[in-house]
C-alpha cells in the first residue's frame, strides 16, 4: 500500500511537471521560427527592383498539408502564386515554367516543410525564369535545397535550410537574382553556392556549420553583403575553379558581414574541391579579381582571417586548365575589423609564421602571384605577405547599392541546337568540371569511359548507379527528356576544356 | 504422355540454349571474362609452379625480371589479366617484351577453369609488403591522383571492382611506371577488345610528364595497404 502511494505521487510529480513545462515553453510548434540574428534590417524600397520574380499576375494556388507542390506547379501558368501552408512535404518540385512564385505560409510559427528523408536529392530544381523561392523550410535532402538551371531573374529569400547535402541554395549560371534573409546549416560543401552567375546579391543571410559557408565561384558582378557568417570551416570565399566552362570571376564586393568563429573540421567528401579549404578561414580569396573587401568584422577564425592565395599555393594543378588565369589580381582591402584570427593556422602559414618571428597566425594573408592590389591602413591588422599591396585610392564603396540590373533580362536561349551547351551549364557542372575533381568525376575521366558511348551516357544519367564510395551519389536526371540528355552527352563527350 | 512430351522438349531446349550460350562465349571474349569460375586452390597450386620462376614463390614479384607482384592483386583483375593474355588482347605485340612472354605464359593455361585454379591460389597466399623506390612530391601527388586517378581507382588507391579499375597500391613503383608507358606508346589498351584497358588510354595522357607520373605514383606508394576482405 505504502508503495503503491509512493509510485502515484512520483507519477503525479511528473504529470505535473510536464504541464508546467508545457505552460512555461509551450508547445513545440509554438517555437519560434529562428531569424537572422544578427541583423534584422527590414527590407528597403527598391530591394528587387529590376527582378520581376514575385510579381503576381496570374491566380493564386493554395497548397495545403497532404497535398502535392508538384502537382500544383503543373497547374500554374506564368505569373501564378503558389502559396504552401504548413506539413510536411516528401517531394522533389521541378519548375520549368517562367515566373512563378512558391511562396511557404508561415503559421504560427509553423513551417511548411520539405523533407527529404535523406532519400530524395533535390528539394526544388528550377529552370524557369522569374522564379521567387520563399519562406520555406527545407530539410534531409542528399543534393541540393534549392538548385537553378540556369534560371535568370530569380528571388530566394528567409528559406530556412538544413542538411542538405551537397549544396543548400544553388543558383546555377543564373543572371540577375538576390539570396537574402536565408539560414542555412549542416551543408557539406557551399552553403550559398553562387556558381557561374552574374550580377547577384547575396545578403542577410546566416550561415553556420557548413564547410563553405558562402561561396561565389566563377561568377562575376557579385555583392555579398550584411551576412552572418560563423562556425563554417570556412565563412566567406570568392574564386575561380578551373575546369569550367566559365573561365573567370571578377567584381565581387564582400562588405558589412560579420565572419565569426569558422573553426568546424572540415566535413566535406575527400578529394573534393572545398575538402582542401583548412579549418579557420575566415575569408578565402582564390584566383579571382577585383574583389573589394570592406567595412566586415571577421574574427576568431583560427587559421586566418582573409586569405588572398592563387592555385600554385592552394595546391590547384593549373596546368590542367590553362585558361584560367591562377592568380588573385587588383584585391582591395579597405577598412575592415578585425581581431583574434591565426590563433592555430595551418603547418603552411606557421611556416611562414617562423619566417615574420610572429607567434599568432595572421589576420590577413596573401601567397603567391597578383597583381594591383591595395589596402587602406594595414598597419591595424597581422598581416603576411602584403608587403607589394599599394595604398588604395579608392577608400568606400558607396556607390554600389546593389548589383541587380534595372529590368529583368531575356531568357537564355534555348533552342535545340543550344539546348546540349546549356544544359551542360546550367545543370552537369554544378557538379562536374572537366579536369578537375569538383563534386563528382571530371568530365575528361567522362570521356575516357564512354568513348563513342553517348547513349551508355544518355541512359546512366536517367537512372545513375552509385559505383565510387568517396563520392556522392549521382541524382537521377530523368526528368530531362531523352532528347536533352542524348543532347548534353553529345556535348559533353565534344568538350575539350 | 503428354507431360513427358513436353519434358524431353524443355531437355532439348536447355541443351540448345547451353550450346548457344557456350557460342556466344566464344564470339565475344570480355564476356567470358567477366565471369569468374570458381577454382581450386589445390589444383592452382599445382599450376603455379611454373610462375614461381618470375613472380616467385610468395607471388612477391621481381623487378629484375619485370615479373609484379600478384599476391596484393584481386582475384578478379587477376582473372580478367590473365584471359586477356590468353586470348590475345593483351601482350600480343612483340614490342611489348614482357606483356609478350607473359602471354605465351598465360596460353600454357589449358582454359578459363585453369586461370580460375592459379587465381585461386594466388588467394590464399598472404599479402606482401613492396618497397618504394620512386621519390616524388606526397602533396602534389595526392592532388593529382584526385582529380585524375581516385574517381575510378577508389579512395587510398584501394581499386573499385563496379569501375572495373584495379587495385593500385598493392603493385611495385616500377611496375605501375612501366604500364602508363605503355599504355601511352599504344602497347596496352590498344586491341580494340580491350574495352577496360582502352579507358586508360586517354587517362594516361593527362599525366603532364614524368615529374606528374612520379608524384602520383609516390602517393600512390604511401597510401596503406588495407588487408582485404
Amino acid at each position: 500500500m505504502k508503495i503503491a502511494k509512493r509510485i502515484l505521487l512520483v507519477v503525479a510529480i511528473f504529470a505535473i511537471g510536464i504541464y508546467c513545462g508545457k505552460l512555461f515553453f509551450g508547445r513545440g510548434s509554438d517555437i519560434p521560427a529562428p531569424v537572422p540574428t544578427y541583423f534584422s534590417q527590414s527590407a528597403q524600397p527598391g530591394d528587387s527592383v529590376g527582378i520581376g520574380a514575385g510579381t503576381v499576375t496570374g491566380k493564386i494556388i493554395d497548397v495545403k498539408n497532404g497535398s502535392s507542390i508538384q502537382e500544383a506547379v503543373g497547374k500554374a501558368s506564368p505569373g501564378d502564386l503558389i502559396r504552401i501552408y504548413p506539413g510536411v512535404y516528401h517531394e522533389t518540385v521541378y519548375i520549368d515554367k517562367d515566373n512563378i512564385s512558391l511562396q511557404g505560409v508561415i503559421v504560427n510559427g509553423e513551417w511548411p516543410t520539405l523533407d527529404g528523408e535523406k532519400k530524395q536529392n533535390d528539394a526544388i530544381l528550377y529552370s524557369g525564369n522569374g522564379v521567387l523561392v520563399e519562406n520555406l523550410k527545407i530539410t534531409n535532402y542528399k543534393g541540393n535545397g534549392i538548385m537553378g538551371q540556369a534560371g535568370n531573374n530569380y528571388v530566394i529569400r528567409n528559406n530556412w535550410i538544413v542538411d542538405t547535402g551537397v549544396y543548400g541554395i544553388f543558383p546555377q549560371f543564373g543572371k540577375n537574382g538576390v539570396v537574402e534573409r536565408n539560414i542555412l546549416s549542416g551543408i557539406e560543401d557551399a552553403a550559398i553556392y553562387i556558381g557561374m552567375c552574374d550580377n547577384v546579391d547575396v545578403r542577410f543571410n546566416e550561415v553556420y556549420g557548413n564547410v563553405a559557408g558562402i561561396e561565389i565561384e566563377n561568377s562575376r558582378h557579385a555583392l555579398v553583403e550584411y551576412n552572418y557568417a560563423h562556425d563554417n570551416t570556412g565563412g566567406i570565399l570568392a574564386f575561380l575553379t578551373p575546369g569550367l566552362p566559365i573561365k573567370t570571376c571578377y567584381d565581387v564586393i564582400i562588405r558589412n558581414n560579420y565572419v565569426y568563429n569558422n573553426n568546424t573540421k572540415n566535413f566535406g567528401a575527400v578529394g573534393s574541391t572545398v575538402s582542401h579549404i583548412p579549418k579557420g578561414t575566415g575569408m578565402l580569396i582564390m584566383a579571382a579579381d577585383d574583389i573589394t573587401i570592406e567595412n566586415n568584422i571577421v574574427t576568431g577564425n583560427d587559421n586566418a582571417g582573409i586569405t588572398i592565395t592563387d592555385y600554385g599555393y592552394a595546391g590547384v594543378d593549373h596546368a590542367s586548365d590553362p585558361e584560367s588565369e591562377p592568380n588573385s589580381d587588383r584585391i582591395t582591402l579597405l577598412d575592415n575589423f578585425m581581431s583574434n584570427n591565426g590563433a592555430d593556422p595551418v603547418a603552411d602559414v606557421k611556416a611562414i609564421m617562423m619566417t615574420k618571428l610572429s607567434k599568432l597566425g595572421p589576420d590577413i594573408i596573401a601567397v603567391g602571384g597578383g597583381q594591383g592590389s591595395c589596402v587602406v591602413n594595414p598597419g591595424r591588422y597581422r598581416t603576411f605577405g602584403l608587403d607589394a599591396y599599394a595604398n588604395c585610392q579608392a577608400r568606400d564603396t558607396r556607390s554600389v547599392k546593389t548589383y541587380l540590373l534595372d529590368k529583368p533580362v531575356a531568357p537564355r536561349v534555348t533552342a535545340t541546337i543550344e539546348k546540349g551547351k546549356m544544359t551542360y551549364y546550367g545543370v552537369c557542372s554544378g557538379c562536374h568540371a572537366y579536369s578537375t575533381r569538383l563534386v563528382g568525376p571530371p568530365v575528361n575521366t567522362i570521356q575516357a569511359l564512354y568513348k563513342n558511348n553517348a547513349q551508355g551516357i544518355v541512359d546512366f544519367i536517367a537512372n545513375p548507379v552509385h559505383k565510387r564510395d568517396d563520392y556522392p551519389e549521382m541524382p537521377p536526371q530523368n526528368y530531362l527528356t531523352e532528347e536533352t540528355r542524348k543532347a548534353v552527352a553529345e556535348y559533353m563527350l565534344s568538350l575539350t576544356k | 504422355m503428354a507431360g513427358r512430351f513436353w519434358f524431353s522438349h524443355f531437355v532439348l531446349a536447355l541443351v540448345f540454349w547451353g550450346c548457344s550460350s557456350k557460342e556466344s562465349k566464344k564470339d565475344n571474349p570480355q564476356q567470358d571474362v567477366a565471369q569468374l569460375p570458381v577454382g581450386d586452390p589445390q589444383v592452382g597450386k599445382t599450376l603455379y609452379a611454373t610462375c614461381i620462376t618470375c613472380h616467385g614463390d610468395a607471388a612477391q614479384g621481381n623487378e629484375k625480371l619485370k615479373a609484379p607482384a600478384l599476391a596484393n592483386t584481386d582475384n578478379w583483375y587477376l582473372y580478367r589479366q590473365l584471359m586477356n593474355f590468353r586470348n590475345g588482347i593483351r601482350g600480343y605485340q612483340p614490342a611489348d617484351t614482357s606483356g609478350y612472354q607473359m602471354a605465351a605464359m598465360a596460353k600454357t593455361l589449358k582454359d578459363s577453369l585453369a586461370v580460375s585454379h592459379v587465381v585461386a591460389y594466388i588467394k590464399t597466399l598472404p599479402q606482401v609488403e613492396l618497397p618504394s623506390i620512386v621519390k616524388g612530391d606526397l602533396k602534389k601527388g595526392e592532388r593529382t591522383y584526385q582529380s585524375i586517378c581516385g574517381s575510378c581507382h577508389g579512395p587510398g588507391a584501394r581499386g573499385n571492382e563496379k569501375m572495373n579499375a584495379p587495385r593500385l597500391n598493392g603493385l611495385e613503383d616500377w611496375y605501375l611506371k612501366s604500364q602508363i608507358a605503355k599504355f601511352r606508346n599504344a602497347l596496352r589498351g590498344a586491341h580494340p577488345a580491350d574495352k577496360f584497358g582502352a579507358q586508360m588510354v586517354p587517362m594516361v595522357t593527362l599525366l603532364a610528364d614524368e615529374q606528374a607520373v612520379n608524384d602520383v605514383i609516390a602517393y600512390i606508394r604511401s597510401t596503406t595497404q588495407p588487408a582485404k576482405e
